[in-house]
Protein backbone atom coordinates (compact mmCIF):
# COMPACT_ATOMS: atom_id res chain seq x y z
CA UNK A 1 0.00 0.00 0.00
CA UNK A 2 2.46 2.48 1.01
CA UNK A 3 4.66 2.12 -2.12
CA UNK A 4 1.59 1.94 -4.23
CA UNK A 5 0.89 5.77 -2.71
CA UNK A 6 4.70 6.47 -2.97
CA UNK A 7 4.55 5.35 -6.68
CA UNK A 8 1.32 7.57 -7.35
CA UNK A 9 2.77 10.63 -5.81
CA UNK A 10 5.87 10.23 -7.58
CA UNK A 11 4.08 10.10 -11.14
CA UNK A 12 1.95 12.97 -10.01
CA UNK A 13 5.13 14.97 -9.12
CA UNK A 14 6.30 14.04 -12.89
CA UNK A 15 3.89 14.86 -14.49
CA UNK A 16 3.44 18.17 -13.14
CA UNK A 17 7.19 18.64 -13.80
CA UNK A 18 7.03 17.65 -17.13
CA UNK A 19 3.72 20.19 -17.77
CA UNK A 20 6.04 23.03 -16.55
CA UNK A 21 9.23 22.23 -18.60
CA UNK A 22 6.62 22.09 -21.56
CA UNK A 23 5.09 25.25 -20.86
CA UNK A 24 8.64 26.71 -19.69
CA UNK A 25 9.92 25.72 -23.47
CA UNK A 26 6.50 26.65 -25.11
CA UNK A 27 6.71 29.87 -23.48
CA UNK A 28 10.51 31.09 -23.90
CA UNK A 29 9.49 29.87 -27.90
CA UNK A 30 7.13 32.11 -28.52
CA UNK A 31 9.79 35.67 -27.41
CA UNK A 32 13.00 33.94 -29.29
CA UNK A 33 11.06 33.37 -32.51
CA UNK A 34 9.83 36.69 -32.47
CA UNK A 35 13.43 37.46 -32.06
CA UNK A 36 15.09 34.95 -34.66
CA UNK A 37 18.68 35.02 -32.90
CA UNK A 38 18.50 38.73 -33.44
CA UNK A 39 21.00 39.91 -36.10
CA UNK A 40 19.43 41.68 -38.27
CA UNK A 41 19.79 44.33 -40.44
CA UNK A 42 18.01 46.46 -43.27
CA UNK A 43 17.76 49.58 -45.34
CA UNK A 44 15.70 50.44 -48.04
CA UNK A 45 18.49 51.90 -50.80
CA UNK A 46 17.06 54.90 -53.21
CA UNK A 47 18.23 56.28 -56.52
CA UNK A 48 18.99 53.36 -58.20
CA UNK A 49 17.13 53.69 -61.69
CA UNK A 50 16.16 49.94 -61.85
CA UNK A 51 13.79 50.51 -59.05
CA UNK A 52 12.36 54.14 -58.72
CA UNK A 53 10.77 52.89 -55.37
CA UNK A 54 13.78 52.14 -53.89
CA UNK A 55 15.33 48.09 -52.95
CA UNK A 56 14.81 46.62 -49.66
CA UNK A 57 17.92 44.69 -48.80
CA UNK A 58 18.26 43.06 -45.76
CA UNK A 59 20.70 40.17 -43.62
CA UNK A 60 19.75 38.17 -41.01
CA UNK A 61 23.17 37.12 -40.04
CA UNK A 62 26.07 38.39 -39.32
CA UNK A 63 29.61 37.75 -40.91
CA UNK A 64 31.79 38.80 -38.25
CA UNK A 65 30.79 41.47 -34.92
CA UNK A 66 33.16 43.07 -32.83
CA UNK A 67 32.32 44.93 -29.96
CA UNK A 68 34.35 46.42 -26.76
CA UNK A 69 31.95 49.01 -25.65
CA UNK A 70 33.70 51.91 -27.30
CA UNK A 71 33.72 50.32 -30.91
CA UNK A 72 31.33 48.46 -32.60
CA UNK A 73 32.40 46.79 -35.81
CA UNK A 74 30.22 44.28 -38.11
CA UNK A 75 30.11 42.80 -41.37
CA UNK A 76 26.12 41.74 -43.04
CA UNK A 77 25.95 39.63 -45.69
CA UNK A 78 22.67 41.47 -47.95
CA UNK A 79 19.92 39.48 -49.71
CA UNK A 80 17.12 41.10 -51.98
CA UNK A 81 13.93 39.27 -52.37
CA UNK A 82 14.19 41.08 -55.69
CA UNK A 83 15.77 38.56 -58.84
CA UNK A 84 19.24 40.23 -58.90
CA UNK A 85 22.33 39.95 -60.78
CA UNK A 86 23.23 43.56 -61.74
CA UNK A 87 23.77 45.32 -59.21
CA UNK A 88 24.35 42.38 -56.64
CA UNK A 89 24.94 43.84 -53.68
CA UNK A 90 27.15 41.33 -51.62
CA UNK A 91 27.80 43.13 -47.91
CA UNK A 92 27.50 46.04 -45.70
CA UNK A 93 29.76 46.67 -42.99
CA UNK A 94 29.31 49.00 -40.10
CA UNK A 95 32.16 50.26 -37.92
CA UNK A 96 31.38 53.19 -34.99
CA UNK A 97 33.29 53.84 -32.80
CA UNK A 98 33.55 56.81 -29.82
CA UNK A 99 36.43 58.19 -27.46
CA UNK A 100 33.27 58.57 -25.02
CA UNK A 101 31.96 54.75 -25.36
CA UNK A 102 28.85 54.38 -27.70
CA UNK A 103 25.72 54.55 -25.55
CA UNK A 104 21.66 54.46 -25.82
CA UNK A 105 20.02 57.59 -26.86
CA UNK A 106 23.33 58.72 -28.79
CA UNK A 107 23.69 59.95 -32.32
CA UNK A 108 27.03 59.32 -34.20
CA UNK A 109 28.38 61.57 -37.00
CA UNK A 110 31.88 60.97 -38.60
CA UNK A 111 32.05 65.04 -38.53
CA UNK A 112 31.80 64.70 -34.90
CA UNK A 113 34.97 64.91 -32.55
CA UNK A 114 36.06 61.94 -31.06
CA UNK A 115 33.51 59.65 -33.05
CA UNK A 116 34.30 57.71 -36.44
CA UNK A 117 31.47 56.40 -38.39
CA UNK A 118 32.59 53.99 -41.54
CA UNK A 119 29.55 52.24 -43.67
CA UNK A 120 30.81 50.55 -46.45
CA UNK A 121 28.48 48.36 -49.61
CA UNK A 122 30.65 45.77 -51.18
CA UNK A 123 28.43 45.10 -54.37
CA UNK A 124 29.21 43.61 -57.54
CA UNK A 125 28.15 46.03 -60.86
CA UNK A 126 29.43 44.20 -63.71
CA UNK A 127 29.55 40.66 -65.26
CA UNK A 128 33.10 40.80 -64.72
CA UNK A 129 32.17 39.79 -61.26
CA UNK A 130 34.64 42.49 -60.07
CA UNK A 131 33.43 43.10 -56.16
CA UNK A 132 33.24 47.05 -55.97
CA UNK A 133 33.19 49.12 -52.46
CA UNK A 134 31.08 52.09 -51.92
CA UNK A 135 32.06 54.05 -48.82
CA UNK A 136 29.02 56.21 -47.18
CA UNK A 137 28.90 59.89 -47.20
CA UNK A 138 26.89 62.31 -45.06
CA UNK A 139 26.39 58.93 -42.80
CA UNK A 140 24.41 59.20 -39.62
CA UNK A 141 23.66 56.33 -36.77
CA UNK A 142 21.77 56.30 -33.60
CA UNK A 143 22.01 53.88 -30.81
CA UNK A 144 18.35 53.23 -29.98
CA UNK A 145 18.86 50.49 -27.32
CA UNK A 146 21.95 48.89 -25.88
CA UNK A 147 22.25 46.05 -23.54
CA UNK A 148 24.77 43.59 -22.53
CA UNK A 149 23.40 41.38 -25.12
CA UNK A 150 22.04 43.47 -27.85
CA UNK A 151 22.91 46.91 -29.63
CA UNK A 152 19.74 48.32 -31.34
CA UNK A 153 19.36 51.61 -33.62
CA UNK A 154 18.88 52.98 -37.10
CA UNK A 155 21.45 54.65 -39.73
CA UNK A 156 21.09 56.32 -42.94
CA UNK A 157 23.56 57.89 -45.54
CA UNK A 158 24.76 58.37 -49.11
CA UNK A 159 26.44 56.13 -51.49
CA UNK A 160 28.25 56.94 -54.83
CA UNK A 161 27.74 53.75 -56.50
CA UNK A 162 29.27 53.53 -60.19
CA UNK A 163 26.74 51.09 -62.24
CA UNK A 164 26.33 50.38 -65.59
CA UNK A 165 23.83 52.35 -67.49
CA UNK A 166 20.69 50.89 -68.53
CA UNK A 167 20.46 51.82 -71.92
CA UNK A 168 24.30 52.59 -72.86
CA UNK A 169 25.81 50.40 -70.81
CA UNK A 170 28.53 52.60 -69.94
CA UNK A 171 29.62 52.78 -65.92
CA UNK A 172 27.73 55.55 -64.45
CA UNK A 173 27.36 56.89 -61.00
CA UNK A 174 24.63 57.35 -59.62
CA UNK A 175 24.03 58.93 -55.98
CA UNK A 176 21.95 56.54 -53.98
CA UNK A 177 20.70 56.85 -50.20
CA UNK A 178 20.51 54.10 -47.92
CA UNK A 179 16.88 55.12 -45.71
CA UNK A 180 15.09 53.61 -43.17
CA UNK A 181 18.10 51.79 -42.05
CA UNK A 182 17.76 49.34 -38.94
CA UNK A 183 19.82 47.44 -36.86
CA UNK A 184 19.66 44.85 -34.26
CA UNK A 185 22.98 43.12 -33.66
CA UNK A 186 23.88 40.49 -31.12
CA UNK A 187 26.80 41.23 -28.91
CA UNK A 188 27.81 38.10 -26.93
CA UNK B 1 38.20 29.65 45.99
CA UNK B 2 35.66 26.80 44.43
CA UNK B 3 33.77 27.14 47.68
CA UNK B 4 33.13 30.56 47.35
CA UNK B 5 31.98 30.49 44.22
CA UNK B 6 29.64 27.54 44.89
CA UNK B 7 27.99 29.41 47.69
CA UNK B 8 27.45 32.38 45.18
CA UNK B 9 25.69 30.04 42.68
CA UNK B 10 23.55 28.35 45.47
CA UNK B 11 22.11 32.00 46.72
CA UNK B 12 21.37 33.33 43.11
CA UNK B 13 19.06 29.88 42.32
CA UNK B 14 17.32 30.40 45.68
CA UNK B 15 17.29 34.69 45.12
CA UNK B 16 15.64 33.70 41.74
CA UNK B 17 13.16 30.90 43.00
CA UNK B 18 12.08 33.68 45.80
CA UNK B 19 11.03 35.87 43.16
CA UNK B 20 9.33 33.80 40.78
CA UNK B 21 7.32 32.22 43.29
CA UNK B 22 6.78 36.16 44.57
CA UNK B 23 5.28 36.71 41.01
CA UNK B 24 3.02 33.76 40.62
CA UNK B 25 1.56 34.24 44.04
CA UNK B 26 0.34 37.57 42.98
CA UNK B 27 -0.85 36.62 39.51
CA UNK B 28 -2.93 33.88 41.39
CA UNK B 29 -4.25 36.56 43.64
CA UNK B 30 -4.84 38.86 40.89
CA UNK B 31 -6.21 36.27 38.92
CA UNK B 32 -9.09 35.44 42.20
CA UNK B 33 -9.70 39.13 42.59
CA UNK B 34 -10.86 39.06 38.88
CA UNK B 35 -12.87 36.05 39.40
CA UNK B 36 -14.38 37.60 42.20
CA UNK B 37 -15.23 40.70 39.99
CA UNK B 38 -18.87 40.26 38.45
CA UNK B 39 -19.38 40.06 34.98
CA UNK B 40 -21.07 43.64 33.73
CA UNK B 41 -24.75 42.94 32.45
CA UNK B 42 -24.80 44.70 29.05
CA UNK B 43 -28.00 45.95 27.85
CA UNK B 44 -28.23 47.56 24.08
CA UNK B 45 -26.20 50.12 23.30
CA UNK B 46 -25.20 50.57 26.92
CA UNK B 47 -21.22 50.58 25.91
CA UNK B 48 -19.20 50.85 22.84
CA UNK B 49 -15.62 49.67 21.95
CA UNK B 50 -13.52 51.11 19.81
CA UNK B 51 -10.40 48.82 18.24
CA UNK B 52 -7.52 48.91 15.62
CA UNK B 53 -6.55 45.74 13.95
CA UNK B 54 -3.98 43.95 12.32
CA UNK B 55 -5.39 41.28 9.96
CA UNK B 56 -5.08 39.71 6.40
CA UNK B 57 -7.37 42.08 4.79
CA UNK B 58 -4.97 45.32 6.37
CA UNK B 59 -4.75 47.89 9.17
CA UNK B 60 -8.28 47.98 10.70
CA UNK B 61 -10.31 50.16 12.74
CA UNK B 62 -13.75 49.02 14.77
CA UNK B 63 -16.34 49.70 16.87
CA UNK B 64 -18.77 47.49 18.85
CA UNK B 65 -21.64 47.71 20.87
CA UNK B 66 -23.92 45.02 22.52
CA UNK B 67 -27.52 44.65 21.10
CA UNK B 68 -27.75 42.03 23.91
CA UNK B 69 -26.00 40.77 27.15
CA UNK B 70 -24.30 38.08 24.94
CA UNK B 71 -24.53 39.64 21.25
CA UNK B 72 -22.27 42.21 19.97
CA UNK B 73 -22.75 44.44 16.71
CA UNK B 74 -19.60 45.42 15.52
CA UNK B 75 -18.44 47.17 12.09
CA UNK B 76 -14.97 46.78 11.06
CA UNK B 77 -13.44 48.92 8.47
CA UNK B 78 -9.57 47.39 7.10
CA UNK B 79 -6.74 49.04 4.42
CA UNK B 80 -4.50 47.18 2.21
CA UNK B 81 -2.08 49.42 0.36
CA UNK B 82 1.43 47.65 -1.08
CA UNK B 83 3.37 48.71 -3.81
CA UNK B 84 5.31 45.27 -4.64
CA UNK B 85 8.55 46.22 -6.07
CA UNK B 86 8.38 43.86 -9.33
CA UNK B 87 11.50 42.96 -11.34
CA UNK B 88 12.35 44.07 -14.80
CA UNK B 89 12.92 41.68 -17.16
CA UNK B 90 13.93 41.48 -20.37
CA UNK B 91 10.82 41.36 -23.28
CA UNK B 92 10.99 41.52 -27.08
CA UNK B 93 9.11 44.34 -29.57
CA UNK B 94 8.24 42.94 -32.71
CA UNK B 95 7.83 45.94 -35.29
CA UNK B 96 5.37 45.56 -38.65
CA UNK B 97 8.00 44.03 -41.50
CA UNK B 98 9.93 41.86 -38.44
CA UNK B 99 12.03 43.91 -37.05
CA UNK B 100 12.04 42.98 -33.37
CA UNK B 101 14.80 43.41 -30.83
CA UNK B 102 14.62 43.07 -26.84
CA UNK B 103 13.70 45.71 -24.70
CA UNK B 104 13.09 46.16 -20.97
CA UNK B 105 10.34 48.64 -19.31
CA UNK B 106 11.44 52.07 -18.35
CA UNK B 107 9.15 51.58 -15.32
CA UNK B 108 6.99 48.95 -13.44
CA UNK B 109 4.12 50.21 -11.13
CA UNK B 110 1.87 47.61 -9.20
CA UNK B 111 -0.28 49.34 -6.94
CA UNK B 112 -2.49 46.58 -4.55
CA UNK B 113 -5.44 49.04 -2.92
CA UNK B 114 -7.84 47.05 -0.47
CA UNK B 115 -11.00 48.44 1.33
CA UNK B 116 -12.70 46.52 3.17
CA UNK B 117 -15.95 47.12 5.42
CA UNK B 118 -16.89 44.19 7.67
CA UNK B 119 -20.58 44.40 9.32
CA UNK B 120 -20.61 41.16 11.85
CA UNK B 121 -22.61 40.25 14.58
CA UNK B 122 -20.71 38.34 17.72
CA UNK B 123 -22.63 35.72 19.85
CA UNK B 124 -21.08 34.13 23.05
CA UNK B 125 -23.78 30.87 22.95
CA UNK B 126 -21.87 29.78 26.50
CA UNK B 127 -21.12 32.17 29.16
CA UNK B 128 -24.29 34.92 28.00
CA UNK B 129 -21.25 37.63 27.17
CA UNK B 130 -18.86 36.85 30.00
CA UNK B 131 -17.18 34.26 27.91
CA UNK B 132 -13.68 34.40 25.83
CA UNK B 133 -14.64 32.40 22.78
CA UNK B 134 -17.43 33.84 20.20
CA UNK B 135 -18.94 33.01 17.35
CA UNK B 136 -19.06 36.07 14.40
CA UNK B 137 -20.27 36.29 11.32
CA UNK B 138 -21.87 38.84 8.94
CA UNK B 139 -21.36 40.29 5.04
CA UNK B 140 -18.44 42.63 4.23
CA UNK B 141 -18.21 44.90 1.32
CA UNK B 142 -14.85 45.24 -0.90
CA UNK B 143 -13.45 47.27 -3.69
CA UNK B 144 -13.87 46.15 -7.18
CA UNK B 145 -10.56 47.19 -8.18
CA UNK B 146 -7.93 45.70 -6.28
CA UNK B 147 -4.43 45.75 -8.33
CA UNK B 148 -3.15 48.07 -10.90
CA UNK B 149 -0.23 47.07 -12.94
CA UNK B 150 1.52 48.79 -15.73
CA UNK B 151 4.83 48.89 -17.69
CA UNK B 152 5.86 52.00 -19.14
CA UNK B 153 8.39 51.64 -22.54
CA UNK B 154 10.69 54.32 -23.66
CA UNK B 155 8.24 55.69 -26.40
CA UNK B 156 11.56 57.44 -28.05
CA UNK B 157 12.79 54.38 -28.77
CA UNK B 158 9.72 53.48 -30.92
CA UNK B 159 9.56 57.06 -32.11
CA UNK B 160 13.10 56.25 -33.75
CA UNK B 161 12.07 53.68 -36.10
CA UNK B 162 8.38 55.91 -37.13
CA UNK B 163 5.93 54.59 -34.40
CA UNK B 164 4.50 57.24 -32.54
CA UNK B 165 1.33 57.75 -30.70
CA UNK B 166 -1.83 55.29 -32.20
CA UNK B 167 0.76 54.04 -34.38
CA UNK B 168 2.24 52.44 -31.05
CA UNK B 169 -0.57 49.79 -31.14
CA UNK B 170 1.11 48.04 -34.08
CA UNK B 171 3.66 46.83 -31.95
CA UNK B 172 3.66 43.78 -30.00
CA UNK B 173 5.51 43.64 -26.68
CA UNK B 174 6.24 39.28 -25.83
CA UNK B 175 6.88 38.19 -22.88
CA UNK B 176 7.19 34.60 -21.23
CA UNK B 177 3.27 35.28 -20.29
CA UNK B 178 1.95 36.38 -23.64
CA UNK B 179 1.68 38.89 -26.47
CA UNK B 180 0.52 42.03 -25.90
CA UNK B 181 0.71 45.68 -28.11
CA UNK B 182 0.95 49.11 -27.00
CA UNK B 183 -1.14 51.81 -25.78
CA UNK B 184 -0.29 55.44 -27.20
CA UNK B 185 1.15 56.10 -24.45
CA UNK B 186 4.28 53.42 -24.95
CA UNK B 187 2.72 51.49 -22.00
CA UNK B 188 0.76 48.08 -20.86
CA UNK B 189 -1.32 47.88 -18.34
CA UNK B 190 -4.27 45.35 -16.65
CA UNK B 191 -6.44 45.48 -13.30
CA UNK B 192 -7.03 42.77 -11.30
CA UNK B 193 -11.32 42.59 -10.43
CA UNK B 194 -12.61 40.80 -6.81
CA UNK B 195 -16.05 40.83 -6.08
CA UNK B 196 -17.48 43.33 -4.27
CA UNK B 197 -19.44 41.70 -1.56
CA UNK B 198 -19.13 38.68 0.75
CA UNK B 199 -20.43 36.62 3.56
CA UNK B 200 -18.22 35.89 6.94
CA UNK B 201 -17.82 33.33 9.42
CA UNK B 202 -15.32 33.21 12.06
CA UNK B 203 -14.41 32.42 15.74
CA UNK B 204 -13.54 35.33 17.70
CA UNK B 205 -10.68 34.96 20.98
CA UNK B 206 -11.32 37.73 23.22
CA UNK B 207 -14.25 39.99 23.92
CA UNK B 208 -15.46 42.45 21.69
CA UNK B 209 -16.07 44.89 24.56
CA UNK B 210 -13.38 44.36 26.80
CA UNK B 211 -13.87 43.84 30.54
CA UNK B 212 -11.49 46.03 31.49
CA UNK B 213 -10.81 49.10 30.22
CA UNK B 214 -8.49 47.55 27.13
CA UNK B 215 -8.47 43.88 25.72
CA UNK B 216 -6.62 42.38 23.24
CA UNK B 217 -8.55 39.43 21.08
CA UNK B 218 -7.80 37.47 17.82
CA UNK B 219 -10.20 36.25 15.29
CA UNK B 220 -10.00 33.26 12.52
CA UNK B 221 -12.96 33.16 9.77
CA UNK B 222 -13.47 32.45 6.23
CA UNK B 223 -14.64 35.13 3.97
CA UNK B 224 -17.29 33.09 1.08
CA UNK B 225 -17.08 35.67 -1.86
CA UNK B 226 -19.98 36.16 -4.25
CA UNK B 227 -18.95 37.27 -7.48
CA UNK B 228 -16.22 36.50 -10.24
CA UNK B 229 -12.14 36.96 -9.94
CA UNK B 230 -11.38 38.88 -13.53
CA UNK B 231 -7.76 40.19 -14.73
CA UNK B 232 -9.19 42.88 -17.50
CA UNK B 233 -6.26 43.94 -19.77
CA UNK B 234 -6.98 46.17 -23.09
CA UNK B 235 -3.44 44.85 -24.24
CA UNK B 236 -3.87 41.24 -24.49
CA UNK B 237 -3.59 39.60 -28.12
CA UNK B 238 -2.46 36.73 -26.58
CA UNK B 239 -2.03 34.41 -23.35
CA UNK B 240 -0.19 31.23 -23.09
CA UNK B 241 0.52 31.29 -19.42
CA UNK B 242 -1.70 29.66 -16.67
CA UNK B 243 -3.58 32.24 -14.85
CA UNK B 244 -2.02 31.27 -11.87
CA UNK B 245 1.62 32.05 -12.78
CA UNK B 246 0.65 35.71 -13.84
CA UNK B 247 -2.65 37.09 -12.51
CA UNK B 248 -2.17 40.44 -14.18
CA UNK B 249 -1.36 41.47 -17.35
CA UNK B 250 -3.59 38.75 -17.99
CA UNK B 251 -7.44 38.85 -19.32
CA UNK B 252 -9.03 36.05 -17.86
CA UNK B 253 -12.51 35.83 -15.98
CA UNK B 254 -12.60 32.79 -13.24
CA UNK B 255 -15.66 30.08 -13.86
CA UNK B 256 -16.90 29.94 -10.40
CA UNK B 257 -19.31 32.71 -8.69
CA UNK B 258 -18.51 31.63 -5.03
CA UNK B 259 -15.10 31.45 -3.62
CA UNK B 260 -13.63 30.97 -0.20
CA UNK B 261 -10.66 32.60 1.75
CA UNK B 262 -8.60 32.76 4.88
CA UNK B 263 -8.95 35.05 7.67
CA UNK B 264 -6.37 36.24 10.73
CA UNK B 265 -6.86 38.82 12.59
CA UNK B 266 -5.28 40.36 16.23
CA UNK B 267 -6.87 43.42 17.75
CA UNK B 268 -6.51 45.67 20.71
CA UNK B 269 -9.50 47.07 21.86
CA UNK B 270 -10.78 50.29 24.33
CA UNK B 271 -13.92 50.02 26.13
CA UNK B 272 -15.18 53.80 25.71
CA UNK B 273 -17.63 54.00 28.88
CA UNK B 274 -17.76 52.46 32.56
CA UNK B 275 -20.24 49.82 33.17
Amino acid sequence: MKSHRLYSALKHAVCCLAVCLVFCSMSQCESERALDEGNDIDFILSGLPAFPEGLFLYSSSMSSVEFDGKRLDCEAPLVSDECLQIPDFKSLSVTVSSEFGLAAGKVYEASQEGTSLDIVLEYVAGESGEVLSATAENASLKVSLMSSRYVTGIFSCDFRLLLPDENTGDVTEYECHAQDGYFNIFLL
Amino acid sequence: MKNTGSLFRIQTVVRMFLLISLLMSSSAVDAKKREAEPFPVRTPFSNWSAGVSVSTMGIGLSAATPVHRSVMLRAEYSLLLLRPQVAVEMNVAALPGNRSFEISPSDITAKLESHTLRLLVDWDPIRNGAGLFWLTGGIFFQNRGILNYSEAYDADVFADFGYSGQDLRKIEIINDYGRYNLDPDATVSSTLYRPCFGMYFGLRFGRPIPKRRVGFSGEIGIPVYMGKVQGVSSNVLEYYAPSLLSPVLNQFETGFRVSAGFFLSLQLTFRLKND
